[in-house]
């Protein structure tokens, strides 16, 4: 038996769904992990307090960032991930830039995890594919290779 | 499983036109492609009354069309599909769309409009009102005739809500709304909302709940996996959150459908086309079997034809079943007998009758109405007594006693001149028994158009609109007996030779008819003339002919041996003969067969008294045998 456990969120970032929908056009903003966690940080902030924010930071972590396709990892410990959760349903906005966040899954352990992700990131690929340069393609596979190689 | 959300907001466009319209149109446009990316299948565009109602609020939302959802996101074909594989929810699962209306009401003289006969309200699928203040909020609950209670939670100088109320509501099976736009909207109104709303989660325990967005921008939209999460900051545990934003969005949107578009919420009337050919033979097509209780008529949108619609890229929408107000179309006094009798005889021979076939199918169909069953996903609220003689009826069609019996008991009592009516009719029971076999799946509305056509046929019915009456079902039993015996005297040899050959010369007869497939349209025309009979009732005589067949069980038999007889020599010429031999060969297996059946049927209950004996003596064997071990 595993004493601590972890959920592994597997989210979905839409950029400014007012004006483009389904991610045509090029984004102003670089998604990145670090502003992908201040922005929950600060929901989490303004929604759960000090407090919340406290609990919920001991496993908070934002894995993974894939720009391209705009999928993330997110992991959280079990007990506060649903607070995380529903912090990052709150976020409005990365910076000044208006977002959604929308889960495509969650899971218990990293491969299943891995596993997913693989798929969905595949199936993203293919929606975005024709509009990306030959420098995106070769940043994407980076990506990939990196969720392969990826532990807790 | 599949997402609702039920209120997507509409604002009607000005009058003048202008920059407006086109504005309000984008922002649904794109409200609606957001919703059907995340994985919904089903919203409502919400309009909101304030004040007094007038003839201008009639609905007049037009529902979006896939071409223009396909202008605003080329690629939303796959994005659904990948969204919809995640959520589980099946990728044929057609888009819907539906319309709504809001009526804010502050003083009770405004509840009083919401009624059910009120014309604006009936335009619309869904009734949703909004009190401002406590005494609007109590009469709602207990008085008005809405489908739904939407509660502006982020009010400061909410309401208090009382338990009695809420309850009512619930009894009442009015649903209870909560926006989830007010949580994300900013600090303030989150803590107004949770401390209120928690309160009505509390006492409705996420029984009649329905959760929506109210978004009025694309980027207040969330998945419905985040919003099920979301739930739980106004404590409602997951399970209940998932059926409030799919399960109860669902039974609403079917109730609330069934009060608008079926009479007494039962029974749906709806007109065949014309161009359609109906004949007996073939099974009505699968279009007109299968029932949606959610279907939103024209507002429906297949992911198939999204893809088609792309490729062709011109609008197209598909219609799954026209909901244009079919009441209007039926005939107030049913149908009447002279036209049809007059238009044709009916000792016609056949083959004038093929060439007239089509003439006449032409006239018929439009005015052939199909009666179909509102039954609800489960089939819970179907009739007692029609769900009895729908298994009756599945019993005994299966085994062909139907085809038997009909023209026996026919031929009885009606003239020689009718004869080829009578045949006609049998071939008609027929094929509704080839169509349960076909179709072992029982379909209801399937068994049900089975009941009408049978309501028809047997002459103990006089009136087509009301419930299958118990004399019927004790006729059928009956007959049933009936037949049993007539089975158990053939086998002992008496009467029975005869009984026999009366029985295959119909169903020879039958079998003739059914072989030539044009004579399809002659069958179904004799079907509907046989009905407007009923219809217009000749009770007395119909009542005669049922105490007559009372009377004598057994004498009838001997009347129809003769007429069948001679009409075998009539009808049937010599080449007929041999194939004719051969089905009765055919025939008699499966009788046999089915006498078997029936008389391990009929033996089981008397054994059944016997058992406790049985066991009784199985017991003092066994206790003799101890005896015996007892005493070596």
């Amino acid at each position: 038996m595993v004493g601590f456990k972890n959920r592994f969120m597997l989210m979905e970032v839409f950029l400014d769904p007012d004006k483009d929908l389904l991610g045509g056009e090029k984004s102003p903003i670089i998604l990145t992990p670090f502003n992908v966690a201040e922005a929950i940080k600060d929901s989490i902030r303004i929604n759960f307090g000090e407090c919340g924010l406290g609990s919920s930071l001991g496993s908070f972590d934002v894995k993974y960032v894939n720009e391209i396709t705009k999928l993330c990892i997110v992991r959280s410990s079990r007990e506060d991930h649903r607070q995380v959760w529903s912090a990052m349903t709150l976020v409005k906005s990365i910076g000044n830039y208006p977002v959604i966040f929308n889960l495509l899954d969650i899971t218990g352990c990293v491969r299943t995890c891995k596993e997913t992700a693989l798929k969905c990131e595949k199936e993203k690929f293919e929606q975005c594919s024709k509009s990306l340069s030959e420098d995106e393609k070769r940043k994407h596979s980076n990506y990939l290779e990196r969720i392969k190689n990826f532990k807790t | 499983m599949a997402f609702f959300d039920l209120s997507l907001p509409y604002t009607e466009p000005p009058r003048s036109g202008g920059k407006e319209v086109a504005v309000g149109k984008t922002l649904r446009l794109k409200l609606s492609t957001k919703a059907m990316e995340l994985g919904y299948v089903g919203i409502a565009h919400n309009r909101t009354i304030k004040g007094v109602m007038s003839d201008k609020d009639n609905c007049t939302i037009p529902l979006l069309t896939l071409g223009s959802l396909i202008k605003v996101a080329p690629r939303l074909k796959s994005s659904v599909e990948f969204h919809r594989d995640l959520l589980s929810v099946p990728r044929a699962t057609p888009f819907r769309q539906y319309t709504r209306l809001t009526v804010h009401v502050e003083s009770i003289a405004q509840c009083h409009c919401l009624n059910s006969g009120n014309p604006v309200i009936k335009s619309y699928d869904i009734v949703a009102v909004r009190p401002l203040n406590q005494n609007t909020f109590d009469h709602v609950c207990e008085k008005a005739e809405v489908d739904l209670i939407s509660i502006d939670f982020s009010d400061e100088k909410l309401f208090r809500l009382n338990y009695p109320s809420v309850k009512a509501a619930i009894q009442r099976g009015i649903y209870f709304e909560i926006k989830y736009y007010d949580l994300l909207k900013d600090a303030l109104t989150r803590r107004q909302v949770i401390s209120n709303a928690k309160l009505l989660v509390d006492w409705t325990k996420g029984k009649n709940l329905i959760i929506s967005s109210g978004a009025p921008s694309v980027s207040e939209l969330r998945g419905p996996n985040d919003v099920i999460n979301l739930m739980f900051l106004i404590g409602l545990s997951s399970e209940r959150a998932r059926a409030a934003i799919s399960k109860n969005c669902r039974n609403m949107i079917a109730k609330v459908l069934k009060k608008k578009r079926f009479h007494k919420e039962a029974v749906r009337v709806e007109m065949l086309s014309s161009s359609d050919s109906f004949s007996l033979e073939q099974p009505l097509s699968g279009e007109c079997m299968k029932w949606d209780p959610l279907s939103s008529g024209e507002g429906d949108m297949l992911l198939d034809d999204l893809a088609k619609a792309f490729d062709a890229t011109n609008a197209a929408v598909h219609k799954a079943i026209d909901f244009t107000s079919v009441l209007d179309g039926l005939p107030s006094h049913g149908f009447r007998v002279k036209d049809i009798v007059g238009t044709e005889p009916l000792t016609q021979p056949p083959a004038t009758k093929l060439i007239d076939a089509p003439v006449h199918s032409n006239n018929q169909v439009p005015e052939q109405l199909m009666v179909d069953s509102a039954s609800s996903d489960g089939n819970l609220r179907e009739d007692e007594t029609i769900s009895q003689t729908n298994m009756l009826i599945s019993e005994d069609v299966i085994k062909m006693e139907p085809t038997t019996i009909v023209p026996l008991r026919k031929c009885s009592t009606i003239s020689q001149g009718q004869r080829i009516l009578v045949h006609n009719q049998a071939a008609a029971s027929l094929t509704l028994v080839r169509c349960t076999k076909s179709d072992a799946v029982s379909d209801v509305n399937m068994h049900i158009e089975l009941d009408s056509e049978d309501k028809s046929l047997s002459p103990s019915k006089s009136d087509h609109g009301s419930p299958v009456s118990p004399v019927e079902n004790s006729n059928m039993e009956t007959i049933v007996v009936d037949e049993v015996l007539v089975e158990e005297n053939s086998k002992e040899g008496a009467i029975s030779g005869h009984a026999n050959d009366g029985n295959y010369a119909y169903i020879d007869d039958e079998m003739k008819i059914d072989a030539s497939s044009e004579a399809n349209h002659d069958e179904y025309m004799e079907v509907t003339v046989e009905d407007q009979k009923h219809e217009t009732g000749d009770i007395s005589r119909l009542e005669s002919n049922e105490a007559e067949l009372g009377e004598g069980s057994s004498d009838p038999y001997h009347n129809t041996f003769e007429i069948t007889m001679e009409d075998k020599n009539e009808t049937e010429t010599e080449a007929n003969h041999q194939s004719h031999v051969q089905s009765s060969e055919r025939n008699n297996a499966t009788n046999s067969s089915k006498a078997l059946d029936k008389r391990s049927r009929v033996r089981l209950p008397k054994l059944q008294p016997f058992k406790p004996f049985l066991l009784q003596s199985r017991f003092k064997r066994i206790s003799k045998r101890r005896n015996h071990r007892r005493a070596v």
